[in-house]
């Protein structure tokens, strides 16, 4: 099983969501949650930190998106072994798709309950061999 | 390549539909000018920013009422769990006491531990679900935010209509500030809060 005191980076331009998530992670026995309200600021503590080993983002924010983000830290030969799991409310087979061939771990799409978030985050700890 | 096939079409072929639109907005138009509508016009547009004002208001309320939920179940669950934990081993340190006496309370003690511990579990599940249901502000919040454009759209074409065939601001039932400004603060007719209520309510005398 993942390590409890695993690092996350929760991105979402909500911040009602971001509270969300974290604590959906606290009742999973993760605790070293850190927030990121949009992609730009995601990228610029993914960069100066260089030691987070955990993220979830939202899709659609301002400045840069979740999509965009993933495509940057796939591009970026420092991040791009990051797990990144989607979670979002754009629930579009192509939305899916995209996100899918642009690298993304797992998807999760909004309404979700912490029982989801287990099963998809179990599911990347797997295929990472953890 | 798509849009530029689409748009080549319309051009040298027209479409039916849009010739529709066209028709319908031609006789719009006219129905307006000559029946001296734009005032009926001005009172629909007038509705706009009150109605933005209102969907501002819904939004910030569900921000509110969420935080203020997220926040009372994080103070709530460690003292479940506190509870939890504190049947647990209280049950565990009966079980082992050697008491010889009240045997039978003993038993019941650690029976009724089991219990409210049991209760306390249930209490952290229904608390983790009020969490996972304010997840609704997200997607609920994205609605109101688009409705909330939509409408400023709306008051857009509304005052570009107005200002063709309406060109008279002193026949206008708006004031000029009214369309343009955004979200309006609080109407100095009503009251802000309880304190508000109360200061209100003792200088009627009651």
């Amino acid at each position: 099983m993942a390590d409890s005191n695993m690092k996350f980076l929760v991105v979402d331009d909500f911040s009602t969501m971001r509270r969300i998530v974290r604590n959906l992670l606290k009742e999973l026995g993760f605790t070293n949650v850190h927030e990121a309200e949009d992609g730009v600021e995601a990228l610029k503590k993914l960069r100066s930190e260089n030691n987070f080993e955990f993220v979830v983002s939202d899709w659609n924010m301002p400045n840069m998106t979740g999509i965009e983000l993933l495509r940057t830290i796939r591009a970026d030969d420092a991040l791009k072994h990051l797990p990144v799991l989607m979670v979002t409310a754009e629930a579009k087979r192509e939305n899916i798709i995209e996100a899918a061939q642009a690298g993304a771990s797992g998807y999760v799409v909004k309404p979700f309950t912490a029982a989801t978030l287990d099963e998809k985050m179990k599911k990347v700890f797997q295929t990472m061999g953890k | 390549m798509n849009s530029t096939a689409q748009s080549k079409k319309r051009t040298s072929i027209p479409d039916a539909r849009v010739e529709k639109i066209a028709f319908a907005t031609a006789k719009l138009h006219r129905i307006l000018k000559e029946l001296g509508h734009t005032r009926n016009l001005e009172k629909t547009a007038s509705t706009m920013p009150d109605a933005r004002e209102r969907l501002s208001f819904i939004d910030t309320s569900m921000h509110e009422a969420s935080e203020k939920t997220i926040s009372a179940v994080e103070a709530s669950l460690p003292l479940t769990n506190a509870s939890r934990s504190t049947c647990s081993e209280l049950s565990m340190r009966l079980a082992d006491s050697r008491f010889t006496e009240h045997q039978e309370l003993i038993m019941e003690t650690i029976s009724k531990l089991g219990e409210i511990s049991m209760a306390e579990e249930s209490v952290h599940h229904n608390l983790m679900q009020i969490i996972e249901a304010q997840e609704f502000r997200d997607v609920a919040g994205q609605m109101v935010n688009k409705i909330v454009s939509a409408a400023v759209e709306i008051e857009n074409i509304l005052l570009d209509i107005l200002k063709e065939y309406a060109p008279d601001t002193k026949d206008s039932l708006i004031s000029s500030d009214g369309l343009t400004s955004g979200p309006a603060q609080n109407s100095k007719d009503s009251v802000n809060g309880q304190d508000e209520v109360d200061d209100l309510l003792a200088s009627l005398g009651l």
